[in-house]
């Protein structure tokens, strides 16, 4: 609504009414004056001011008296548990714990036990002795010797490698291999 | 009230009887603003007992005690929104039995004789006015001129700048005024 010369826009009589700090001085100074804008202005405060004023008459009393009701000495203790700083902390040890437990999981280890450790040594050992054994003496004990291994035999060395002269095949007329 | 936020601040600390000095005072205003919006003495009692409940559960939250009043609003407007979407899904199954038991609050003139108003006509009047309203408009009118909070503490309760909240009341005064019912009614209730 635009200003009339004489009086006040309706935005300009409602912010007197809503927010009169906001108003400009020049609203101000018109209330002032103009009895008909300080009527309107009086008029809506008025109402405003009334509104409260019934609601605050039209409100039955209370039948009940409001109060907390009193917690239970277990409960405040989990409430001290809870609060930020405890749930923290208390978040950051179970996950901690998760963490140790899921790396042991996974890889398979688990805490040391001694004589499982001893015990496994003591056969590191003597697989190691029988390697460097192995490597000092390829030749299995058994192969070693003439009492437990082959005897040299000419026969058998004449049939693996036979004299030159004894390499040849005759044949005869019948055609048999001499 | 000066006393307030150092009530609040014993109570965030753990004592309780802070926190019943903080309801003693603020209990009848609370009352009224929970009342205004449900109209029912029985849900209004109910509301206003579990609204205490949750702020002194959630009290230790509330960073700035000098906060208080708008921080308690903002969980009372939150209970209430809740409150009437539950009911709103009642009324749906009771008119789908064919049953109603909307409860009206008796008609009782309240006030000196020289100003006697029908509490229930003027809250129906209330209602009527409020049901023009945008949600933010209503919110804002019923936060401003029936629970009578201050404009910075509107803007508060409902997180909004407070030019903004200042533009909702102006626009709903605007409807106020051309509301004849209401204005008739609160014609000469003026404070004592």
């Amino acid at each position: 609504m635009r200003r009339t010369s004489h009086h006040l826009t309706e935005e300009e009589l409602l912010w007197l009414v809503v927010a009169p700090q906001d108003c400009s001085t020049e609203c101000t100074e018109h209330v002032k004056t103009c009895s008909a804008c300080s009527e309107e202005v009086r008029r809506l405060k008025e109402a405003l001011t009334g509104l409260g004023t019934a609601a605050r008459t039209c409100t039955p009393k209370p039948r009940r008296i409001f109060s907390v009701p009193e917690e239970k000495r277990f409960l405040r203790w989990m409430n001290v548990f809870f609060q930020k700083p405890v749930r923290t902390a208390a978040a950051a040890a179970l996950a901690a714990g998760f963490l140790v437990l899921g790396t042991f999981l996974l890889t398979g280890n688990r805490p040391p036990d001694l004589a499982s450790l001893r015990q496994e040594m003591t056969s590191d050992t003597v697989l190691l002795a029988s390697v460097d054994k192995l490597i000092s003496d390829p030749m299995a004990d058994e192969f070693e010797g003439e009492e437990n291994g082959l005897e040299e035999d000419d026969d058998f060395l004449r049939f693996v490698a036979p004299f030159p002269e004894e390499d040849r095949i005759e044949f005869t007329n019948q055609g048999d291999r001499v | 009230m000066t006393e307030l936020p150092i009530w609040v601040r014993e109570a965030q600390e753990g004592d309780r009887r802070a926190f019943e000095k903080i309801v003693r005072h603020i209990q009848d205003d609370l009352f009224r603003m929970v009342y205004a919006r449900t109209i029912s003495l029985q849900d209004a009692e109910d509301l206003t007992q579990e609204i205490l409940i949750a702020a002194y559960r959630k009290i230790r939250k509330l960073k700035d005690p000098e906060r208080f009043r708008p921080w308690l609003y903002r969980i009372a407007i939150n209970r209430i929104r809740d409150y009437h979407r539950k009911s709103a899904v009642l009324r749906l199954v009771r008119s789908s039995f064919g049953s109603s038991s909307e409860v009206l609050e008796p008609s009782l003139s309240v006030g000196p004789d020289s100003r006697r108003i029908d509490r229930r006509e003027f809250w129906s009047a209330v209602h009527r006015f409020c049901k023009k309203l945008s949600r933010m408009e209503r919110e804002v009118f019923q936060l401003r001129f029936i629970d009578e909070l201050t404009f910075p503490e509107i803007a508060e309760t409902l997180g909004k700048n407070e030019n903004t909240v200042k533009t909702y009341a102006l626009r709903a005064v605007k409807k106020l005024r051309k509301e004849s019912d209401l204005l008739d009614l609160l014609r000469g209730f003026k404070e004592s």
